[in-house]
Order: C-alpha cells, then sequence, then structure tokens
C-alpha cells in the first residue's frame, strides 16, 4: 500500500467510489456550489479587473494598466482617505473593546444590578445600526440647536462638534461595542468553572486567579472580537458618510462612494481603491486566524455550572452607573431624540410637546409614494434574503458537515470569504459583475437581494451550523437505513430538529438586513430604493422629520422582530449571533 | 450457504488503513460479532456494509446481490439495501413519537396505514414495549429506547441487522440483561445479524461466530467457545479474558513428544507443541488463569509446577493468585476463599489440552 496520500490522490479516490451521493444532491450540490462559487469570486475578480484596466464600467479593456493603483497609492487626497480609514479604525476599536470588555465582565462574571437588563441594553446598538446612531448623534449635537449641545451652552461650555475624526470614532465605538461584548461575554460565560476552581484550590487569590488564570483564557476571544472590530470599523460606510464626509473628512468607504457618485465617475479608480481596502481587511482576517489558531480554550461546561461571580461590594452601584451611562448613550438618548423629532412637524431648538403629530409617518406611509415603495422594497428583500440564505445556510452546512463531495472543502472555505470583504467592496465588485452577465439583474432588486445574500452568507452558515453540528449524524443515518431519501431525510428529520437554528438565523439576518445601508446605497437604483436609501437621502436634504420618521420604522420593524422571536418562538436573538 | 459475505475490504482515510483486507463470510440466520478494541476497524467494516461508507477496494454482497464494489462502480444506495440498523446513541428521532419512529420507514415503503399500524404495534411487542406508540422517546430510559431502536430496525424485516456498539450506552446491570434479551431475540427471529461490540462477554452471549479485529485486521475468527479457549495469538488471547503468556524456549522444546519449554523453567506437555515445528512466527506458551488447578504439593504428573505466592486477592466467587513461576509472573483463579501468605510455595497443575502455543502478534509490547 503506497503511503502517499497527497490530497489530490484522495480526491481522485473519493471521485472513483462510485456514486455516493444520487438523486437530488447529485445535481443540487454542484450547482449550487456553481453559483456559490461565482457569487462569491467573479466580484473579487472583476473587480481586479476593474481596477487594472481604464475603459468604464461595461466596456471591453484592451490592456491592463497599474495606473489606477499608482493614482490611489500617490495622490494626497486617496492618501489621507486610506490614513483616515486606518485612524478610525483602530481608534474606534479600542473604545469598542474597552465598553465592550468592562460590560461583559460586568454583566457575566460580577453580581452589578439587573445583569439582564444591562445585557439586552448593550445588545440594542447593534439592532439599530450604527448609521441610525450617526444620524441620531448628528441631531444630538446639531449646532445651535442639539439638546446635548443646549446644555453645553446652558453650563457655559463650549458646544460639542461631532463632525469630526472624534466624533466617528466616538459613534463608532460605541456601536460596534456589542461585537466584542459578543465573543467576550460568551468566552467568560462557557469558561469551565473547575479551571478557576482548581486556580483557588491551588493557593491563588482572587485577583491572581484573575491575572494568571480569567484573563489568559479569554485573550484569544477578546483579540479576535477586536480585529472582527477592525475589519467592520474599516468598512463602515454608514457612519462616516454622516459624520465626515459633508466635512469633507473622508474615509476609504465614503471616498470610493464619491468616485462612483461625481461626474464623470470612476470607477476603475474606485475598484483600486477597494482593492487596497479589502488588503487591510485581510490583514486583520489572517491576523484574526493566527490568534485563534490552537487557542479557542473556551472548554464548554456542562451540568449547569458556572464560573463564580465576583462581589462588586461598596462598588456594586458605581459599575452599574457606568454600565447604565452606555446604556443610556448607546441606546436610550439616540433612540429618544430620533422619536421626538419623528414626532414634531418642524426640528427646533425649542423643545414642545405640545405640538406633536403622526404627521410625519402618514406622510412615509401615504402621501410619499417613494415612502411607501421603500418600506414594501426594504420587506421584499429582507424577507427574501433572509429566506434565501437561511435555505442556503441548511444545504452549504449539509455539504459542509454531512456529505462526502470532493468539494466540500472548498464549500467551507468559499462561504467565510465574504467576512473579510467590506460591503462596499463587494458592491463595488458586483457592479464590474453583473454589469457584464446577459442577465437582466443590473438595476432591478435582484442584485440588492444577491448582494445582501452574498455579503452575509458567513452569517447565515455560522447560525445554521452552529445548530447543525449539534445533531447526531446518526439521527440522519438513522432514517436513510429506514429506506429514506435525501430530501425525505432532510424533511422528516433535519429540518424539525434545526428549526430553532433556523428561525433564528431567519430573523438575524431579517434584522441586518432591514437595516442594511452600505450594499444598497451602492446598488439600488431608482424605484429600487430601500429604507435606509431613503432615509440616508433624506439626511443629505436636511429633511430630518421624515427621515426621523423613517428611521424610527425601521427601528419598530426590527424591535417587532425580536419581541416574535422571543415570545413566540423563545428564541433569543441577542445571544446568536456569535 | 452464503449469505452475508464481505471480500477483502480495505478502506484508506488518507495515508491510515482503516480496514485492510477483511473478509467475512456470513451463513443465513447467523449472528457474527465484529470485536475489537476502538479504531480497529470493525465499526468502519459495518458502516461499509450498511453503505453508510465507502471504500477503496474490496467487495460487499448480501443473498447473491452485490451492494458495493468500487472495482466495478456499483453502489447500492444504503436506502435501498433493505437492512435494518441499531445505532450506539439509539438515534430515536426525539421530535417523533415512538409509534412514528417505528412507522417512518413503513410509510415510505407505502405501506397501507392499517398494516403499518398492526407491524408498529407487533414489533413494539416483539421488543416488550408493546402499547408505547404515543410516548415520545425522550420519556423513556435507556434500556427502552434502545429496544425501541431495535424495534424500528425491525420494522421493515430487513434482511440483516446492524448492530453498532448498541448497549455501551447503557449501565452495567441493564448491559449484562438486555444481552440475554437481544440474543434470545435474534434466536427467535432467526435473523442474520452483524454485531459491532468491543466487550468480549457480549460477544461471547450474543454471537454465533466473533470476528477478532485489531488494526484494521481481522486477528481470528470462529465459534466463541474455540475463540476462547483456543486463541491462535496473543492479541486474541489477551483480548478476550485474562491469559498467562511465558516465553517459548525453542532449543529445549521437543515438538515431537508434546514438549514445550518456558525459558528458564519447566517443560510442559501441550496439545499444541506441534506449532513449533510448523511455525516460525515468533511464539509464546499460554494459559488462562482458571485452566490451572492448585494441586497438594506431594503430586506428581504432568505438567505439575511450584511456584511461590507473590500476592492473594479475594475477588468473591474466586481467588486471585499471583504467583513466581522460574522467576515469570503468572495469575491463577481458584474457585472460593484461598488464603495463603505471600512467599509460599504452592503445587498446580494445567492439563496439557489448555496449554497453548500462540503467534506474538502484539508488536512493540512489553513482556507480560
Amino acid at each position: 500500500m503506497p503511503a502517499t496520500a497527497t490530497p489530490t490522490a484522495r480526491l481522485s479516490h473519493d471521485a472513483s467510489k462510485g456514486p455516493r451521493i444520487s438523486g437530488v444532491p447529485a445535481i443540487l450540490f454542484p450547482v449550487l456550489t456553481l453559483v456559490l462559487g461565482f457569487m462569491v469570486l467573479a466580484p473579487l475578480g472583476f473587480l481586479v479587473y476593474g481596477a487594472l484596466t481604464d475603459v468604464p464600467l461595461g466596456d471591453k479593456a484592451n490592456g491592463i494598466t497599474l495606473e489606477n493603483f499608482r493614482r490611489v497609492l500617490t495622490h494626497a487626497r486617496y492618501l489621507q482617505a486610506i490614513w483616515h480609514s486606518i485612524q478610525v479604525a483602530t481608534l474606534s476599536t479600542i473604545i469598542a473593546c474597552l465598553i465592550g470588555v468592562l460590560m461583559a465582565w460586568l454583566v457575566i462574571r460580577t453580581d452589578v444590578p439587573f445583569p439582564r437588563l444591562l445585557r439586552i441594553g448593550v445588545m440594542v446598538p447593534f439592532f439599530v445600526a450604527p448609521f441610525i446612531g450617526a444620524l441620531a448623534w448628528s441631531l444630538l449635537c446639531q449646532k445651535g440647536v442639539g439638546p446635548l449641545n443646549l446644555l453645553m451652552t446652558a453650563l457655559g461650555l463650549p458646544e460639542i462638534n461631532l463632525y469630526t475624526l472624534g466624533g466617528i470614532v466616538w459613534v463608532m465605538g460605541l456601536f460596534y461595542a456589542p461585537y466584542v461584548f459578543i465573543f467576550t461575554s460568551s468566552a467568560l460565560y462557557n469558561m469551565d468553572p473547575m479551571l478557576e476552581e482548581s486556580g483557588y484550590m491551588s493557593g491563588l487569590n482572587r485577583r491572581q486567579v484573575m491575572l494568571y488564570i480569567t484573563v489568559p483564557l479569554v485573550t484569544p476571544a477578546i483579540l479576535s472580537g477586536m480585529l472582527l472590530t477592525f475589519v467592520a470599523t474599516a468598512g463602515q460606510f454608514g457612519v462616516p458618510a454622516v459624520l465626515g464626509a459633508p466635512r469633507n473628512f473622508h474615509v476609504m468607504t465614503t471616498y470610493i462612494f464619491d468616485l462612483t457618485q461625481q461626474y464623470p465617475t470612476q470607477f476603475n479608480s474606485a475598484a483600486a481603491l477597494s482593492f487596497v481596502l479589502l488588503f487591510i481587511t485581510v490583514i486583520g482576517i489572517v491576523l484574526q486566524n493566527r490568534v485563534m489558531k490552537g487557542r479557542s480554550y473556551t472548554t464548554i461546561a456542562g451540568k449547569g455550572f458556572r464560573p463564580r461571580i465576583i462581589e462588586l461590594k461598596g462598588l456594586r452601584w458605581v459599575a452599574f452607573a457606568f454600565a447604565f451611562l452606555f446604556v443610556i448613550l448607546a441606546s436610550v438618548l439616540p433612540l429618544l431624540m430620533i422619536g421626538y423629532v419623528s414626532l414634531v412637524p418642524l426640528y427646533t431648538a425649542k423643545f414642545s410637546f405640545s405640538l406633536m403629530t403622526l404627521a410625519n409617518y402618514k406622510n412615509v406611509f401615504f402621501d410619499n409614494p417613494m415612502g411607501a415603495q421603500a418600506i414594501s422594497n426594504t420587506l421584499i428583500l429582507s424577507i427574501g434574503a433572509a429566506t434565501v440564505s437561511m435555505i442556503l445556510g441548511v444545504v452549504l452546512n449539509w455539504i459542509i458537515h454531512r456529505s462526502r463531495v470532493s468539494y466540500r472543502g472548498f464549500v467551507d472555505l468559499i462561504v467565510m470569504v465574504p467576512i473579510s470583504v467590506p460591503h462596499v467592496v463587494l458592491a463595488i465588485g458586483m457592479l464590474w459583475t453583473y454589469i457584464y452577465l446577459p442577465l437582466p439583474i443590473y438595476g432591478t432588486l435582484w442584485i440588492l437581494l444577491i448582494g445582501y445574500v452574498t455579503g452575509f452568507l458567513p452569517y447565515a452558515v455560522r447560525n445554521v451550523g452552529a445548530t447543525f453540528v449539534q445533531i447526531d449524524k446518526s439521527l440522519e443515518e438513522a432514517a436513510t437505513m429506514v429506506g429514506a431519501s435525501w430530501a425525505r431525510t432532510v424533511r422528516e428529520v433535519t429540518i424539525p430538529l434545526l428549526k430553532p437554528g433556523m428561525v433564528g438565523a431567519w430573523m438575524l439576518l431579517f434584522i441586518i438586513f432591514v437595516r442594511e445601508l452600505t450594499t444598497s446605497i451602492f446598488l439600488y437604483s431608482p424605484n429600487s430604493e430601500v429604507l435606509s436609501v431613503l432615509i440616508y437621502n433624506r439626511w443629505a436634504e436636511g429633511d430630518y422629520t421624515a427621515l426621523s420618521a423613517m428611521a424610527m420604522i425601521q427601528v419598530l420593524v426590527v424591535g417587532l422582530v425580536i419581541f416574535l422571536a422571543g415570545y413566540l418562538f423563545k428564541v433569543d436573538i441577542t445571544r446568536s449571533q456569535s | 450457504m452464503t449469505y452475508l459475505v464481505v471480500e477483502n475490504l480495505v478502506k484508506r482515510f488518507g495515508s491510515f488503513v482503516a480496514v485492510d483486507r477483511v473478509s467475512i463470510t456470513m451463513a443465513k440466520g447467523e449472528v457474527c460479532t465484529l470485536l475489537g478494541p476502538s479504531g480497529c476497524g470493525k465499526t468502519t467494516t459495518l458502516r461499509s456494509i450498511a453503505g453508510l461508507e465507502t471504500f477503496d477496494s474490496g467487495r460487499v454482497s448480501l443473498d447473491g446481490v452485490t451492494l458495493a464494489d468500487p472495482s466495478a462502480g456499483t453502489f447500492v444506495p444504503p436506502e435501498k439495501r433493505n437492512l435494518g440498523m441499531v445505532f450506539q446513541s439509539y438515534a430515536l428521532w426525539p421530535h417523533k413519537t415512538v409509534g412514528e419512529n417505528v412507522s417512518l420507514g413503513l410509510k415510505i415503503a407505502g405501506l397501507p396505514a392499517k398494516e403499518i399500524t398492526d407491524r408498529v404495534a407487533e414489533v413494539l411487542t416483539l421488543v416488550g414495549m408493546g402499547g408505547t406508540e404515543k410516548r415520545s422517546p425522550s420519556s423513556l430510559s435507556g434500556g427502552q429506547q434502545q429496544r425501541v431502536a431495535v424495534a424500528r430496525a425491525l420494522a421493515l424485516q430487513p434482511k440483516c441487522l446492524l448492530f453498532d456498539e448498541p448497549l455501551s450506552n447503557l449501565d452495567l446491570l441493564l448491559r449484562e440483561r438486555m444481552r440475554f434479551e437481544i440474543r434470545e431475540l435474534l434466536v427467535k427471529l432467526g435473523i442474520t445479524a452483524v454485531y459491532v461490540t468491543h466487550d468480549q462477554t457480549e460477544a461471547m452471549v450474543i454471537s454465533d461466530h466473533i470476528v477478532v479485529m485489531n488494526q484494521g485486521k481481522v486477528e481470528q475468527e470462529g465459534a466463541p467457545t474455540d475463540i476462547y479457549t483456543r486463541p491462535s495469538n496473543r492479541f486474541t488471547a489477551e483480548f478476550l479474558g485474562r491469559t498467562n503468556l511465558l516465553p517459548l524456549d525453542r532449543a529445549r522444546s521437543e515438538p515431537a513428544t508434546s514438549k514445550v519449554a518456558i525459558a528458564g523453567g519447566p517443560i510442559l506437555k501441550s496439545a499444541e507443541a506441534a506449532r513449533v515445528s510448523d511455525s516460525n512466527e515468533p511464539l509464546m506458551i499460554a494459559f488462562r488463569p482458571e485452566m490451572a488447578r492448585l494441586v497438594r504439593t506431594d503430586e506428581t504428573g504432568d505438567n505439575v509446577m511450584d511456584g511461590k505466592v507473590t500476592s492473594t486477592s479475594f475477588l468473591g466467587s474466586h481467588t486471585q493468585v499471583g504467583l513466581s513461576l522460574s522467576g515469570h509472573e503468572v495469575n491463577l483463579l481458584t474457585p472460593g476463599h484461598r488464603k495463603l501468605a505471600n512467599g509460599e510455595s504452592v503445587r498446580f497443575a494445567i492439563d496439557p489440552a489448555n496449554v497453548l502455543v500462540i503467534v506474538d502478534n502484539v508488536s512493540g509490547s512489553e513482556e507480560p
């Protein structure tokens, strides 16, 4: 027997082993893999094509050039945007980490009062979207009008100017803290308490246990959350678009957007700059994998034992005050502000509750045809894309975890690629891709749907996958042994057992899609506007009352789904996105 | 008449050979156990028969029909093989009732509703679970779940039943009882079955035929009593019960007169002495602890030896006596309670029929 079993040798072995898959999967699996490969890889390929040529979008190139990259990497305006992106991502990651780690520790491992309330409070910004947060904060700090600035003036202090690097970093830090919180809290929560108990039994005191055992154990999770936050903030579009772009403070994402909006459009430069952004985020993801490699210590503790709670004693209420202040700054104040503005006929410095009216809402729903259209587009797209993603999540997980097809490793790899591709980059790549495709996708809702599904594929696959791996494989094999075909097995066994995971994934994705801005703003066209796009455009026009009403509608839709998830399906979405 | 045939089965995972040219031939109605430690390839062999696993070369056929043969490109999908399988984890569908668990296969097969109801009731009664159709699997004890799993596997009247360590999740007492129940059921139904386990007692109770496997290979096969009393190699001898192993001195042995010599020790009469001249493989002398009898110190005859007591342990039904025999450590089992002082000299005898000459196939191991 030759001991030289290279991977390729093994693949060819598998192929020669006869028809292991038959029936539906024999067609479904390869076709789906090809479609998936195209959806993920084609935009990246066309991005390179766009960056290396000098022809307008849709034309055939007659040679390659490095001119776009030369311009992007030498012109001061581009370099400044790159530098700003790095600054924004680094600083907001630091703020998000400080808040996220501290909040996770307080909520999970101390006797801080009302931990459940705080946990929900921390997660609110995740569901509201940073873009809405930026709008709310810009309203709070409007020059001469915003309530926070009125307060500052009353106190004899200078007004806060949020249209700065500091303002962007502040809002992003607040709104990305939940990401770090999710990673850190699950690591702290799932840690085997015996690891700490054996520390106490070895004579370490509480401080030493924390220093020598707890901190090293959760460090990989924190670093991992940190790097993902860095990648996400580097690719963030909404916040700098609201707080930076109007004052000509450009980061890469907003600059890429400008390049596609100005006349004449510069899609080649946009592609080249996208490529640089992709390069930065890929470094972040590679580092993240490096950090996590072989270091995911968090052993799940069974038997319902949880790590020891640390008593804060006199500091309990101080800790609560800090945590609650964060909840106020990140959730309560922004939502109150938007809620208030959505209910007044005109937004002025004079606060008055007597004039409150639902006219803005009525206007969005009935008077403004674009409003009703955008709401319906948002719902159609979110429901459609969440459903497609969920189904893909089930089938792709089956391919990865259950099938023996030779390309399952490829599928496993490809579904995670979008996590390192900022949505701005994906959108630019898609613009370059689908214009060449002889299908009527460009300029329709379809391109948005494809963009949503592609961009958030890792979320779908991971969310469904978390439940999938908990299903004992022999439950499905038992169905096969009593004569069930693949389709029948999936229907009789897999789907019923996967239901909680599927519902959770669907709702999470629906929420993400309802508040999605970045992909939409690049890919929409007249008649395919979604709510986020309309809000963005209203903001550009300074129509604060209308945009607030629309933002509130968005928030309410999300809130309704979270409520339904919790009370109808018993799915706690605030816990299901790691 | 051959019924289930596995021929030269080879299964590789990368460069690791999980199953190495395994062949098994079974007659109809026979119960065959694949016995071996974890990782010996027994489960992979079973799953290859089921069709849940593909293999690299070889052939599996049942009742004259080829189920899988990679060289011919034949592969009957598992759902079309008409085999019943009982899984280690029971694998009862938690979202279905007991009745739904048992009836799914019948429904897929398209049987009329009336017949399904009858058949479900019949097989549930057969395993002692009659009337539990409406219950949820999670409300049943482990033993009851295992019975339902057996009922589910039986419902379709399969050509052959496959058991993948079905009792290993049960506690000891229940496991011991279930062995006999399963044996009784299989005999009653006259069904052909392949049973995988790492528990030698389970294998002895359940099977007509045992295949001892190690590192992907078949070490020995035969009826349970043969395998136990006449192991041909060290692995089999050690895996099925305790064995005293002693180094063989080939030079002092005389196969012609049935004499084998323990290195540095006495010369014994053995029924298997001929192996010494027949085989070039490394050989050892072996005997089971319960095959040696303590005798009076003035007794003489064949295979009577003296040893010094090094330890005694009272095990309840037996006393285990540790002895030093010419510097080699051996253990004897003697019925009832025997009190012996350490250092005391005792005499014991072994019937020549029970002095075994076996192949030392346990590679790289230390002396016992």
